[in-house]
């Protein structure tokens, strides 16, 4: 009975059955074992040996104040209350008050006795010699979208490629299932202000684009859950990929056809391939304690799972994870800014440090007990810094003068500070750096120049450091 | 030879002369002058414009490497020497400018060097290299070297600034294959390569691709029928007529040009406000598109539309349609609140010019802000030439609409009945001041009503407070009589004709000042009187309809200074000050809203922008144009003086003094004893004022005093219905209706042009030279001789004959769009970093074309699309896929994917959904049916699904596409419910009977492919596809019986419980004191009510309700899952200003965040006020709105029991702003006064349930069920809330519920619920496995993700 001869359920059943094991479902297990294989070609030839593979931005977004963080201001305490001695520039709100000095305590850490402040009790007891403390980041831009922009690609308005983007243009992504450059949320966390072209690709070709990760999501990637069993969609993919050979001679093999076709292998592995990340089952209570995930505090709890997840997409060769705060609803930090403390600051930046302190500590550590530290950038960052003065009675507005990020891993120089400003930490006095010093530095880690790293764009060879940047040898190790 | 050499050259030459006769190469002097020259002319312009910068003597050295004399050209750098002499081929340079090597490539981030230029320096070297150049040049020497004019003479000759050459197709040697001219050329090429181009592509083939390009939709069915049977010789051109023709021709190519344009609706960064009525030049590109407007005429409207002479006037609409174009001006991204404005102004006017420059001249104007182009004939000063054009324009909101001629008419009958109102008040007036007495009735009401600081305050406390009226009436005096002695910097009086005329000005009145007694009359109320105004600029003067608009002219800021308006308005009508043009508002950026008709003297700190260039703005509420209020209609402003002074310097404030002014001036200094002698003064003073206003001489005082007074109601405002002056009034009213609307679009105001300082790098903060505007100077660098801008002029030079860019660009883009790759392959980018053009000569044949053509679109396209080139099939020969891999010599048709709009339109038109029939309006939310045109261009939230199919980010100029692979299209084509709806719709039309009938099997599935895939299936293809069918068939029936099984299980132990509560039910109904419930009030009559166990209709009204997403009524309430589901009502019949809405809702879980319970919103979702749940703080209730702008923290209790039990939650508005939330009857927290309410229009409204806020996004859906909700267009008391929530004798609440039902019985329940949970967990689980409803979906489902559904060949 030949299989043109209809309707014999039985037999056609069993003929699809054998196509099927024959078809899409085995092609796509196939090439999940063949993808260490696959990875070589898509890997473009680094400038220089790397010191380091993938970045984790744990970007603090509305602007962390570094004076009550990493760059104690014991002058500020005497002070108290006294108008700024000196010129105050122009401030986003205007609404200035008088110095305000930190409302935390500073502690000198670890070996090498690098000051962190009370906000984070954790990285104070457990990775202080692990940290690289840059005090002299300046910036141009005294809003947040702005600001957010200049961070994530180097330029203020939307349309260029996140340093994501570019990271992954220049070494390519070592895996076939997941995209190259993931941005995690949790908890309802949203994209800071600017919205999601902070993680675009800009004119770099679209694989370079963030997906966006809602770890404790339904859904975590739009459109990842199939909406039937796999038998049912592997039926249809089976039947689209016949009649697709067809089409793919029609059009003379194009090679855009066929990666068209192609694609589809990619997306159905990643039906698997996001679901078994998301799932911690293989984690021990430990590791999960260590994190937080199941901490009371459902901010910090939330944080604390993007913080394993990015653990997890570091292993499984992600080059870029940049995490998302969640607004502890005080002082003006909403949504898409919440460490943006213009009023009520102290319980503002108690709650945010609290929220990040433990997760991000416990990644470092597990990072590193698995050996992937070395090999892993971890930044600790914001669009800017904060007023020493305050905004209305407790607050503080933006100051892009001077204020601090600090680094981790990745062959940086642990345990070290780089960089100052004023007795106010108002402005910078020694060292001042950028943006584009900052992403230099990290693309030479990665084995990039970053004048070389160039993309034929509007008739310009466009880079992430603009005509900008210096890599900061001095914090190398 | 010598002649042509510059005087420092021939110094050189002079010196290298004696000096190389020492050399290594001793050459006669003979040859060594001419390969001087040859060196003079050839390579040092190159070495000194192209190499200079990074290798010279004095300045950088990369590499080690310098090239600006002979001995270190010689040396070399670090990797040793670059050039041998003599040998070219050994030389490291040419290597280098070869760009062979991915390592070594000269000149650096450059485009390479022509092939004529590299084979000079093969010569050069080849002949010895001979150079002159024996020192470092001096300053003076290199500024010589690399004098732009120079560099820019060389770069003009790049060829896309040569003139166009009038080209003649090649003669066609076989009549028959090259008819059309562009085949010629095709040909001509095509020949020279031996290659065969391909045969012309099939019937079918080429309806679709005709279809898809020219209307970006699949042909139907029946087109593909009639156009294959269509034997006419001119049929094909028929069809390209009809599709050129349809209406789906405009909103297909007006996409293209919206990418031209970066179109967006929303300006991005913190708060992404939207762009007002950015939609209105969407629609302004698809009704010159499909009427064919010529693209000089198109081109000319986007820079200057509001210019030209003689705009084209849309009469059937009453538009000007030139002026719209100008609203991609618009487009750009502004930041939030920037501290530094200048800096800001620079970014939103580079974007402006680089994307006027690169989609209209296809060059990149902006890249010469820091410094003189690279490559380009582009310098510094062009940028800031054009920089001037673009910052004269300010920001904002034009008029577009053209009111019919009629309105002339009406304006002039609309003043001579104003004319007798005023006539007749004025006797009424002068009666009723007579009889102003003491006792009269009228007096004593005014006087109770009177506080202090009232026009009538002194005459009600003169005897009982004298004292206090006195120390007032000293105050008042010093006030009017006080000395100012502030030095005013600047000093406009807006009543003066000279000061007014200084400033700029739009609108029925804004134009000129008016006099004192200039009022106006009420439109609408029982007033008939609404001001009487004194000397000023207004906006009203005709009707509170009319648009105005003011500025003043640019104001340095060169000390610290304090603004004061004295100013006037209503209808939040808007007074500001812009720095550096910025026009949003925020934090640093202060605005004025004005709401109360009151006079005052606003005072606007300057002091913070110091440096800066401001210039104020008074405007009515819809004419800003980031903050403008498009749904007041009604609004107006007056404003008399605006003074700067140096910062907190004292002001003398006299508005309270102007309005006693006139009983000063009777009293003089002693006020009398008595009440009755001071009102004989107030009513000389009203007499007299009243016999001034008649006689036309009213002073400022009197008018101020007047209208003090009318408001005070002394005198009638109120026309008694059936009098004359009721029907005047009412004749006025009905003209002032008719009256159209002003239609506004975001546009420049053009006033007072100005040339734009240069700055040094770039850097805002250092400015050097004013540059004049013009256009760029490779074609003309006259300064332009105007006081405007300068955009109509630039525009003209755009336009010149003897500019050659733009019709090249223009041609260019349409051959790309109908090709799928341009002629110059980067059609943004016609200088040296892009691609040269295939087919020059065609290329100037189609721009002669289209020129001598009357520039129109569709007559290229229709020649193009004729051309046998574009009818060829995609079949590739072997020899063409080898020898011409990019298909650059067109000897076939080149697959390609469709745009993201083409393939949702494509889903939407196959499944059936497609709505044609809507065309223009504002945006609309991905799932609506409509055209993707259509869909809502916001920056930060961008469609998701047309994002992931490479629609560009609006950020720049994007004329071509990128057509990308990555995943999550695939996950989107197979998993998202938009496209498994299009699926499930496209054969839910397919009947019942076609599809169990196995004859018609075949049938069907040739259908579904002719209509997704434009042909028939292969008899191989069809067999597959039954055998698919039968397969998934087979699968699903399986899954099916299982849900089945479930489904009855959970179906009768729901009913079991429904009994048995509605036993209970009936027996609490029952209990209940017969009496008591008499006694209940019956609660107050809503608007709208809904009983959900009863259905969707509104029981009171005509707000009926629709579910939408899994939305749905179950166990008698609305069940909502919080993942897209809420029910809609329909649009509210009446305007909403004061309200209350409640209702009766059991939350899911408490834990949730956001979830909108009922909410009121416009249309467009961006405005709202709903009960919301656990938004701003957990587990509590708040009144949500529109990014909080009425939303403050109640302070109410944490809820704890919504989850088990019905809570009444309710919201009452009040016209004074005042919120206050009730919880089961009772006050939640505390009320508090909001900026609102504000009103929400008549069928603009509507009510939604589950969601609070437009679409169906987000985390901001409610989990849980309402059981009840009303609506009431008033503010109800707190009795009749608490009456609404239990005062209805058939709600039983859960607790009276449960307190009915015995142990047995609410063990069972228990039971009962934990058993349905369980099971529904199950099937939910099968469900969301279950697939799609029918194979045949599945079948379809399939078709969509076919590759060659989404590709056209």
């Amino acid at each position: 009975m030949s299989d043109n001869h209809l309707p014999n359920p039985m037999i056609s059943r069993r003929s699809m059955l054998a196509k099927c094991s024959s078809g899409f479902g085995l092609m796509a297990f196939s090439a999940l074992r063949s993808r260490e294989l696959n990875a070589a070609p898509m890997a473009p030839k680094p400038h220089y040996q790397a010191k380091a593979k993938n970045v984790i931005l744990c970007y603090m977004s509305g602007g962390f104040s570094h004076i009550d963080t990493f760059d104690p201001k014991p002058k500020l305490k005497s002070l108290a209350g006294k108008p700024m001695p000196v010129n105050i520039e122009r401030t986003q709100f205007n609404n200035n008050g008088n110095i305000f000095p930190c409302p935390f305590e500073f502690k000198r850490c670890g070996q090498s006795g690098i000051d962190i402040s009370s906000m984070f009790p954790k990285l104070q007891d457990w990775c202080a010699d692990d940290l690289t403390v840059i005090r002299s980041m300046t910036s141009k831009l005294n809003e947040h979208a702005q600001g957010n922009f200049s961070f994530h690609t180097g330029f203020p308005f939307i349309g260029h490629p996140s340093a994501g983007a570019w990271i992954n243009y220049g070494l390519g992504n070592l895996n076939h299932n997941m995209p190259g450059y993931v941005v995690l949320q949790s908890g309802g966390a949203v994209p800071p202000h600017g919205g999601v072209g902070l993680f675009s690709n800009g004119f770099l070709p679209a694989h370079h684009q963030a997906s966006i990760l809602k770890v404790d999501a339904r859904e975590a990637v739009a459109n990842i859950v199939p909406r039937e069993v796999d038998k049912q969609q592997q039926t249809r993919l089976n039947f689209i990929e016949t009649l697709d050979q067809t089409f793919l001679k029609q059009s003379n093999h194009s090679t855009q056809v066929e990666a068209a076709i192609r694609n589809y292998e990619t997306a159905y592995r990643m039906q698997t391939a996001v679901p078994e990340l998301v799932d911690l089952k293989g984690e021990t209570e430990a590791t999960k304690k260590l994190y937080g995930v199941d901490d009371p505090h459902p901010q910090k709890a939330a944080y604390a799972l993007q913080c394993l997840m990015a653990r997890r997409l570091v292993e499984r060769g992600v080059r870029f994870v940049e995490l998302s705060c969640l607004t502890e609803n005080i002082g003006a930090g909403g949504a898409a800014n919440p460490w943006d403390q213009h009023g009520d600051l102290e319980r503002g930046h108690g709650a945010m440090g609290n929220q990040v302190d433990q997760p991000i500590a416990a990644m470092l550590v597990d990072l590193k007990r698995r050996g992937l530290l070395d090999e892993t950038i971890v930044i600790f960052a914001g669009e800017f810094g904060r007023t020493p003065f305050s905004q209305g009675s407790n607050g503080r507005d933006h100051n892009p003068f001077g204020f601090s990020v600090w680094l981790a891993g990745g062959g940086f120089k642990g345990g070290s500070i780089y960089g100052a400003t004023d007795e106010f930490g108002y402005h910078v006095t020694d060292k001042p750096c950028d943006v584009y010093d900052l992403w230099a530095t990290v693309l030479h880690q990665l084995g990039i120049n970053h004048e070389e790293h160039t993309y034929l764009y509007a008739g310009r060879n466009v880079r992430l450091t603009d005509v900008h940047g210096n890599v900061l040898k001095d914090i190398i190790s | 030879m010598l002649n042509n050499l510059p005087l420092n050259s021939i110094l050189l030459w002079i010196c290298s002369l004696a000096l190389s006769l020492a050399g290594s190469f001793p050459v006669s002097a003979a040859q060594k002058a001419s390969d001087i020259e040859f060196f003079e002319s050839r390579i040092r312009p190159i070495l000194a414009q192209d190499c200079y910068e990074c290798h010279q003597s004095k300045g950088p050295q990369k590499g080690g490497l310098a090239l600006d004399h002979r001995e270190a050209l010689r040396r070399g750098g670090d990797s040793g020497p670059v050039i041998v002499p003599g040998q070219p081929g050994d030389s490291l340079l040419i290597q280098a400018i070869h760009q062979t090597s991915e390592d070594l490539q000269m000149p650096k981030s450059g485009a390479k060097l022509e092939a004529s230029v590299i084979a000079d320096f093969e010569t050069w070297i080849a002949k010895g290299a001979v150079d002159p150049r024996d020192h470092p040049p001096s300053e003076e020497e290199l500024e010589t070297d690399t004098n732009w004019e120079a560099v820019m003479e060389r770069r003009k000759q790049w060829w896309s600034f040569q003139p166009i050459k009038t080209v003649d197709a090649p003669y066609p040697p076989d009549a028959t294959r090259r008819k059309h001219p562009v085949d010629a050329f095709i040909a001509d090429k095509l020949e020279a390569t031996g290659l065969e181009p391909s045969e012309e592509a099939g019937g079918e083939t080429l309806i679709r691709r005709l279809s898809l390009i020219l209307r970006g939709l699949p042909p139907s069915p029946e087109e593909i029928e009639t156009f294959l049977a269509d034997q006419r010789p001119n049929a094909y051109v028929d069809w390209v007529d009809t599709f050129l023709n349809s209406p789906q021709f405009g909103e297909r190519w007006a996409r293209h040009w919206m990418d031209w344009v970066r179109y967006a609706e929303s300006h991005g960064s913190e708060g992404d406000p939207m762009i007002p009525n950015a939609w209105l030049y969407r629609d302004y590109l698809i009704r010159s598109l499909n009427n064919d407007v010529p693209y000089d005429q198109l081109l000319l409207e986007h820079l200057a539309g509001d210019l030209i002479p003689n705009p084209r006037i849309n009469e059937t609409l009453g538009l000007n349609e030139s002026a719209i174009g100008t609203a991609q001006l618009r487009m750009v991204f502004h930041g939030f609140a920037p501290t530094d404005a200048l800096d800001e102004q620079v970014r939103f006017t580079d974007d402006q010019i680089n994307v006027v420059s690169k989609a209209f001249q296809g060059i990149t104007v902006s890249c010469a802000r820091c410094h003189d182009h690279k490559f380009e004939p582009i310098s510094q000063k062009d940028f800031y030439a054009w920089y001037g054009i673009m910052a004269s324009g300010r920001p904002a909101m034009i008029q577009v609409n053209v009111p019919p001629t009629s309105e002339a008419d009406l304006r002039v009958k609309m003043k001579a009945l104003k004319a007798s109102i005023k006539e007749e008040l004025i006797a009424t007036w002068m009666i009723e001041t007579e009889q102003l007495n003491p006792d009269s009735d009228v007096l004593m009401e005014a006087l109770k009503q009177s506080k202090k600081g009232d026009v009538l305050w002194p005459l009600s406390a003169i005897e009982t407070d004298r004292k206090e009226v006195l120390e007032a009436w000293k105050a008042l005096l010093e006030q009017a009589n006080g000395a100012e002695t502030t030095k005013r910097v600047h000093d406009w009086n807006l009543a003066d004709h000279s000061d007014a005329s200084k400033w700029f000005a739009e609108g029925p009145s804004a134009t000129r000042p008016a006099h004192s007694g200039t009022w106006t009359l009420a439109p609408e109320g029982k007033s008939i009187v609404q001001n009487i105004l004194p000397s000023g600029t207004y906006s009203h003067l005709m009707s509170t309809k009319d648009r105005g608009l003011l500025h003043s002219p640019r104001i340095q800021l060169d000390q610290p200074y304090d603004l004061w308006l004295l100013v006037n308005g209503d209808g939040n009508a808007l007074a500001r000050y812009a720095v550096q043009n910025y026009p949003r508002d925020g934090t640093v950026y202060p605005v004025e809203r004005m709401n109360g008709s009151r006079w005052h003297w606003r005072k606007f700190p300057l002091d913070y922008w110091k440096g800066d260039q401001i210039h104020i703005e008074v405007t009515t509420a819809a004419d800003q144009p980031v903050l403008a209020r498009l749904n007041q209609t009604r609004s107006w402003f007056g404003i008399r003086n605006a003074v700067i002074v140096p910062s907190n310097t004292p002001f003398n404030n006299r508005v309270a003094a102007e309005t006693f002014q006139p009983i000063l001036a009777e009293t003089k200094v002693d006020l009398p004893e008595s009440q009755s002698a001071l009102l004989a003064i107030y009513r000389k003073s009203i007499f007299k004022s009243l016999t001034a206003w008649k006689n036309k001489h009213l002073t400022n005082a009197q008018a101020v005093f007047l209208d003090a007074i009318l408001k005070s109601k002394i005198l009638t405002n109120q026309a008694q219905a059936g009098t004359s002056l009721a029907k005047k009034l009412e004749r006025w009213r009905r003209f002032e209706e008719h009256l159209a609307t002003p239609m506004r679009s975001p546009g420049q105001f053009e006033t007072e042009g100005f040339d734009q300082v240069l700055f040094d790098r770039g850097d805002h903060k250092k400015p050097l030279d004013v540059v004049p505007r013009r256009f760029l100077e490779f074609l003309d660098n006259e300064p332009y001789q105007t006081k405007s801008s300068g955009r109509l002029e630039l525009a003209q030079d755009m336009l010149r004959d003897d500019n050659p860019l733009t019709t090249r660009v223009i041609v260019n883009r349409i051959w790309h769009h109908l090709f799928g790759k341009g002629i110059v392959a980067t059609p943004d980018n016609f200088g040296k970093l892009g691609l040269p053009p295939t087919h020059p000569e065609l290329l100037d044949y189609l721009a002669g074309h289209f020129k001598n053509n009357g520039w129109s679109i569709k007559n290229i396209i229709r020649f193009l699309v004729t051309s046998e080139t574009w009818k060829r099939s995609s079949d590739t020969s072997d020899l063409a896929a080898a020898s011409d891999p990019d298909n650059q010599l067109w000897s076939h048709y080149s697959v390609r994917r469709l745009e993201a709009e083409a393939i949702r339109d494509s889903l939407l038109a196959v499944s059936g959904k497609l709505d044609l029939d809507t065309m223009y309006g504002s945006p609309v939310n991905g799932n609506s049916p409509r055209r993707s045109v259509y869909l809502r261009v916001k920056r930060n939230d961008l469609d998701p699904f047309l994002t992931l199919f490479d629609a560009p980010v609006p950020a720049s100029t994007r004329g071509r596409r990128d057509a990308t692979n990555v995943p999550g299209q695939s996950l989107s084509m197979l998993n998202d419910p938009f496209v498994i709806d299009c699926a499930e719709q496209w054969v839910a039309q397919l009947t019942e009977k076609d599809l169990s009938n196995a004859q018609s099997v075949r049938h069907q599935i040739q259908s579904l492919f002719l209509q997704a895939l434009g042909r028939y299936p292969s008899l191989t293809e069809t067999i597959q596809a039954e055998q698919f069918l039968k397969t998934m068939h087979d699968l699903k029936e399986s899954t099916a019986a299982k849900v089945q099984t479930l489904s009855e299980r959970v179906m009768e132990v729901e009913s079991a419980l429904n009994q048995l509560e509605e036993t209970a039910r009936n027996r609490v109904k029952q209990s209940r004191d017969q009496d008591q419930l008499k006694a209940a009030v019956s609660g107050p009559t809503p608007l709208a009510s809904w009983t959900f166990s009863a259905g969707l209709e509104d029981e009171v009204g005509s707000l009926d309700l629709e579910l939408l997403g899994e939305a749905k009524l179950e166990g008698g309430a609305l069940k909502l899952n919080g993942r897209g589901s809420y029910a809609r009502s329909k649009p509210l019949p009446k305007d909403i200003k004061e309200k209350t809405m409640e209702a009766w809702v059991q939350l899911d879980d408490l834990n949730q965040r956001g979830g909108g319970v009922m909410s009121l919103q416009d249309q467009s979702g961006t405005i709202f006020d709903a009960i919301v749940y656990g938004e701003q703080a957990s587990k509590k209730w708040l009144a949500g709105s529109n990014v909080f702008a009425r939303t403050q923290d109640l302070r109410g209790e944490v809820e704890t029991d919504a989850q088990k039990e019905w809570v009444h939650v309710a919201l009452r508005y009040q016209v004074d702003g005042t919120i206050t939330a009730y919880r089961n009857g009772v006050q939640y927290g505390k009320p508090y006064r909001s900026d609102g309410p504000i009103t929400f229009g008549a069928n603009n409204g509507h009510l939604l349930f589950g969601n609070r806020h437009g679409s169906p996004s987000g985390n901001r859906l409610l989990k849980g069920q309402i059981a009840k909700a009303r609506f009431y267009d008033r503010a109800l008391s707190s009795e009749e809330i608490r009456a609404s929530f239990d005062g209805d004798p058939n709600f039983v609440s859960q607790k009276e519920l449960l307190a009915a039902l015995n142990e047995a019985e609410l063990s069972k329940r228990n039971r009962w619920i934990s058993q349905i949970a369980t099971t529904r967990a199950q099937l939910e689980n099968i469900r969301s496995k279950q697939g799609l409803s029918h194979a045949w979906a599945d079948l379809s489902h399939a078709i969509f993700n076919l590759k060659e559904f989404i590709y056209v060949r």
